[in-house]
């Protein structure tokens, strides 16, 4: 049982800003670390994230860095395993991943990159307290995100080295038939569904984009502008290093395209 | 490149745990890090995906947790044994001597104190120091 203080962050932001918990981790921190730790066990079972007694995973990375100085095996494997599984969980399956499609691939090596990074910083961790680990107190699952995107850029930077560079198709206008399969398809919008079947549906149709219209697609979610006759504006173009705004126009219509065909939305002969 | 690699290892989760991830603060981002353009977006992304969709997690393999405890285990061990620091380092070949010298003139003194051809077997050192290679300082 601990003495009820919870052990502040000591990690920085690039330009100068304390890392800090957000309010409902600290909250719960402050009740759980003085618990008995059978207590803490049992609540590591909980799977139900509206119950009051689930652990948030940025409690369960402030708990296991806790045992560092202690040698209770089964209190710290129960963590560890369940943090495990929380890792796992966070880390999206790719449709098919183990059909070895080249962005499947890409996957698959990053999930066992993550988890050989995190194996690597913990046992850093518990034998000298750093601030790595502070990332995953903040937020969990958004650190596992960007550890995701670090190691997937990597595995595709190494294969890209190896693949021929795809040609673009950006002359030509887009068909009459691709304008009316597009139709008013907002997927920031459809993103937002209360149906979360759905809602997955359409991530996991994003995620198999190719990642030149991948990119596009989050750009134009977030509202860039294509181009701008203003230098100091950002824009699609300036951003995916391409010459003409019809290349991004096309990455964008081709984009949607496929999301719509992956979900059997509509069909460019209807 | 490790050292470049973990640095942009840590301005991608910098961006990804940011309270806010708007498009003021990716524009900060993109340009404080331009070479990281790709990877920023690709993250935007993510994340967005990873909000859209977080309350659903698919079953864990738990033969993979074990086995990821097993790799946990056996890093530790690595770690460990890596951490033990030789204590004569930093000492030159002439402090070496002179240190075993001394080291050697102690044990003889301690192993001439008693008389150990009376003592019981039991309470005898299970080997007694060598006098070969402790010659006078």
């Amino acid at each position: 049982m601990g003495t009820g203080d919870v052990r502040p962050l000591a990690k920085h932001y690039p330009d100068g800003r304390p890392y800090t918990r957000r309010e409902d981790v600290e909250n719960d921190l402050k009740r759980i670390v003085v618990l008995p730790r059978e207590e803490i066990v049992a609540a590591l079972q909980i799977r139900d994230r509206s119950s009051s007694q689930y652990l948030k995973s940025e409690c369960i990375v402030y708990l296991i860095r806790e045992t560092r100085s202690d040698n209770d095996e089964r209190y710290f494997n129960e963590l560890y395993k369940e943090l495990m599984r929380r890792i796992g969980g966070a880390l999206p399956r790719v449709a098919g991943e183990r059909a070895d499609g080249p962005e499947n691939v890409h996957a698959s090596a990053a999930r066992e990159k993550i988890t050989g990074r995190f194996e690597q910083k913990l046992s850093e961790d518990r034998a000298s307290a750093g601030t790595w680990l502070d990332y995953y107190e903040v937020m969990f699952a958004d650190a596992i995100a960007g550890l995701r995107t670090t190691y997937m850029g990597r595995a595709r930077r190494d294969a890209a080295r190896m693949e021929p560079i795809e040609a673009d198709a950006d002359t030509g206008e887009p068909s009459l038939a691709v304008e009316r399969a597009l139709g008013s398809f907002d997927i920031k919008e459809e993103l937002l569904s209360e149906d979360p079947i759905y809602r997955s549906r359409i991530a996991a149709a994003i995620r198999s984009l190719p990642e030149k219209n991948r990119r596009v697609i989050e750009l134009t979610i977030r509202g860039i502008p294509i181009y701008s006759s203003d230098d100091s504006v950002m824009t699609i173009q300036k951003l995916i290093g391409v010459k003409s705004e019809k290349t991004v126009r096309n990455r964008r219509d081709d984009g949607i395209l496929m999301i719509r065909q992956a979900l059997s939305i509509g069909d460019c002969n209807d | 490149m490790t050292d470049s690699y973990d640095a942009d290892e840590e301005v991608l989760l910098a961006f990804a745990v940011e309270p806010e991830t708007d498009n003021a603060t990716l524009e900060r981002y993109l340009k404080a890090y331009p070479h990281l353009t790709d990877q920023l977006i690709d993250l935007s992304l993510d994340l967005r995906l990873q909000h859209a969709t977080e309350e659903q997690t698919a079953p864990v393999d738990e033969a993979w947790v074990e086995a990821s405890l097993a790799a946990f285990r056996a890093i530790s061990s690595a770690n460990a044994s890596q951490a033990v620091v030789d204590p004569f380092e930093n000492v030159t070949a002439a402090e070496l001597v002179a240190l075993r010298q001394a080291a050697c003139r102690a044990a003889l003194s301690k192993a001439s104190a008693p008389d150990w051809s009376s003592s019981p077997v039991s309470q005898q050192p299970l080997s007694k120091p060598s006098r070969r290679g402790c010659a006078p300082a």
